[in-house]
């Protein structure tokens, strides 16, 4: 399959490069030193950036990195399958079957049929990526540890570092899902029959309206958060409990592969819903 | 036909528990912010922390109902078109 960027793609993906290699020439120029941590549970490595110290001026490195390679994966991956064919392959009938099982998700969520496909487009995103994330958290790979007062870089200590387990991506997704809803149901409603929609059934439940529209982005990114980051320190604390007598490979397995799969399907099934929600 | 080894709707019903609880407490974490972000940024008194808390209360509480509803009503919708399929491998009836 051939990958075709629009010029808006191009100009918006050189942007983010150029942003990157800024953050790093700035990195590399003021000489960086590893953090010093203590050896406390679910320590992370923390890059602060010069603009204050507010909470938008600090970045997760690993985050960021594990994000980037997850995306290079799925785009080899998509890339790799030359060809869709009558007679599918393995590996399309795979992608195949996963995305058919969401667009009839989609189908049966999504009332106006002009946003079944920008929604399913959404969703499956969403799911390849957040699938992509967890599973990999389930396998022995490259994690940044603190140790010895800095950040050590193991290779098949511990799991692959996850990009869910950071409340930042997760936090970005729901909120991206909260503004595409209700982006989606203005167009689909226009804005007065939207706003109104704030005051059913009596002006009075405005506030609550509110609030619980606020909410859905809360729930929606601590439900995936607490379950894989809450995964990983289970793990973790188990195994300082037996000194790694019992090698936490089943634990890794369960959280990752099981728990991570359903959490991945409840994030993609929950974006669907909502959507769908305030499109009806 | 071969029955489907993982029953992917089953696991969504586990699911409608699980994400009640999950709405009720978020709308109450919510309001609860607001309160707060009032009370230490705009000085505004613990009277509005307590106001905002409960209005997360109802909230919640509306909110997770609403959910149920919405859920039950669904679930009837497919109940209701199972039975008009006729293929008898339907569950309606024994839930």
């Amino acid at each position: 399959m051939k990958i075709q960027l629009t010029k808006f793609d191009k100009v918006f993906l050189s942007l983010i490069i150029v942003g990157y290699a800024i953050i790093m020439i700035y990195i590399l120029s003021t000489g960086y030193q590893f953090p010093k941590l203590g050896e406390d549970v679910g320590q992370r490595w923390i890059y602060q950036l010069p603009f204050g110290d507010s909470l938008f001026s600090r970045i997760n490195p690993m985050t960021i990195f594990m994000s980037w390679v997850i995306m290079i994966v799925l785009i080899a991956f998509a890339a790799s399958i030359k060809v869709f064919e009558i007679i599918p392959g393995r590996k399309q009938s795979l992608i195949e079957m996963l995305l058919d099982y969401l667009l009839e998700l989609t189908k049966d969520a999504v009332p106006k049929e002009e946003f079944i496909r920008p929604t399913f487009n959404i969703a499956a995103t969403l799911f390849l990526f957040i699938f992509i994330a967890n599973v990999i958290s389930g396998f022995p790979g490259i994690q940044a540890v603190p140790k010895n007062g800095g950040v050590v870089f193991t290779i098949f200590e511990d799991t692959w570092y996850t990009p869910t387990s950071d409340l930042n991506t997760n936090a970005t997704f729901a909120v991206m899902i909260l503004f595409i809803s209700h982006a989606f149901a203005i167009k689909a409603k226009g804005f007065g029959k939207w706003f109104k929609g704030f005051f059913e059934p009596s002006p009075i439940m405005f506030p609550m309206n509110l609030i619980g529209e606020l909410a859905k982005p809360v729930s929606h990114s601590l439900r995936l958060f607490g379950n894989i980051m809450g995964g990983g320190l289970l793990v973790l604390i188990i195994s300082y409990l037996t000194k790694y007598f019992l090698m936490p490979t089943f634990l890794w397995g369960f959280f990752g592969i099981f728990v991570g799969t359903i959490q991945a399907l409840v994030f993609t099934i929950l974006a669907i819903a909502y959507i769908g929600s305030v499109i009806e | 036909m071969k029955k489907k080894l993982i029953n992917f709707k089953e696991l969504g019903m586990l699911n409608i528990v699980f994400q009640f609880g999950i709405v009720v407490l978020s709308n109450v974490f919510v309001g609860g912010l607001i309160g707060y972000l009032l009370m230490k940024y705009a000085n505004m008194g613990k009277f509005w922390l307590i106001l905002f808390l409960m209005l997360g209360i109802f909230s919640g509480l509306y909110q997770g109902i609403k959910y149920l509803l919405k859920e039950a009503e669904k679930y009837e919708r497919s109940n209701k078109d199972g039975d008009k399929g006729n293929n008898g491998t339907d569950n309606s009836g024994t839930r």
